[in-house]
């Protein structure tokens, strides 16, 4: 992607696969990140709270830790270098032994996230959907120039239908 | 349970359709999303209707969101 602003020209390379991630999550995944590995990140609930991201290793490993909660719960995403993927697994199931740590996959994380009200972009909405109607009104900046939902004249209040 | 696309019909009317749905291991019955261009049947309570497979009507109701852990205690542990 480029774009010429004034006198810079921007370019942004598409690296999504050249990095991995893991959801670590669950009432114990506090206590899994907290374990004895060599790590500079600090997992305590005070140090690290809900909806913010800290860098750092974890056994050498660069990791981008983001506190979010996609499927409902206690919870860390985390990032690396795709290469380390497969160490930072390693890592995670041996850490979080003593709590009985599982996989978990896709249709766990839908199922989960689809209890916590969660919405899938492009799957709950599509190109036609103004953000208040999937009620994320909340994510517009409507201070800024402009937005895509400039665009848009009036709102449309159709909501979601829920629990059948 | 009805199946994602199901259409929302008020009697002769398409007013929406799911979007998501899943069984809940945790509600003990089928929770989802959907859309509807019905202002009017927005609010937690309000019933609708579902056309599932095979023509079956299946009732269902609006509820607010988050179906589990409304307080978000377990994701701000």
């Amino acid at each position: 992607m480029e774009c010429a602003s004034g006198a810079s020209t921007w370019t942004w390379p598409n690296v999504t696969a050249a990095w991995a991630g893991i959801d670590l999550a669950g009432p114990n995944s506090r206590a899994c990140a907290s374990t004895s590995w060599n790590t500079d990140i600090d997992f305590s609930a005070e140090a690290f709270p809900y909806i913010e991201a800290r860098r750092g290793r974890i056994e050498g490993i660069p990791v981008r830790a983001l506190r979010v909660g996609f499927v409902g719960e206690l919870g860390y995403e985390l990032h690396c270098p795709a290469a380390c993927g497969e160490a930072l697994w390693d890592l995670l199931l041996d850490a979080g032994h003593e709590y009985g740590i599982r996989p978990f996959g896709v249709e766990a994380q839908r199922t989960l996230r689809l209890e916590k009200g969660h919405i899938i972009v492009g799957q709950d909405s599509d190109n036609l959907t103004h953000p208040e109607e999937a009620s994320m009104g909340w994510a517009i900046a409507r201070e800024k120039p402009f937005t895509s939902a400039r665009r848009r004249s009036g709102t449309r209040t159709a909501r979601r239908c829920t629990r059948v | 349970m009805p199946e994602e696309s199901h259409l929302v019909v008020d009697g002769e009317r398409i007013t929406g359709r799911v979007t998501s749905i899943a069984w809940s291991p945790t509600l003990g019955h089928a929770d989802g999303h959907g859309v509807q261009r019905a202002p009017d049947r927005a609010e937690p309570g309000t019933p609708f209707t579902i056309k599932a497979q095979g023509g079956r009507f299946v009732e269902a109701e609006v509820v607010a969101t988050p179906f589990v852990d409304p307080a978000n205690e377990r994701q701000n542990a």
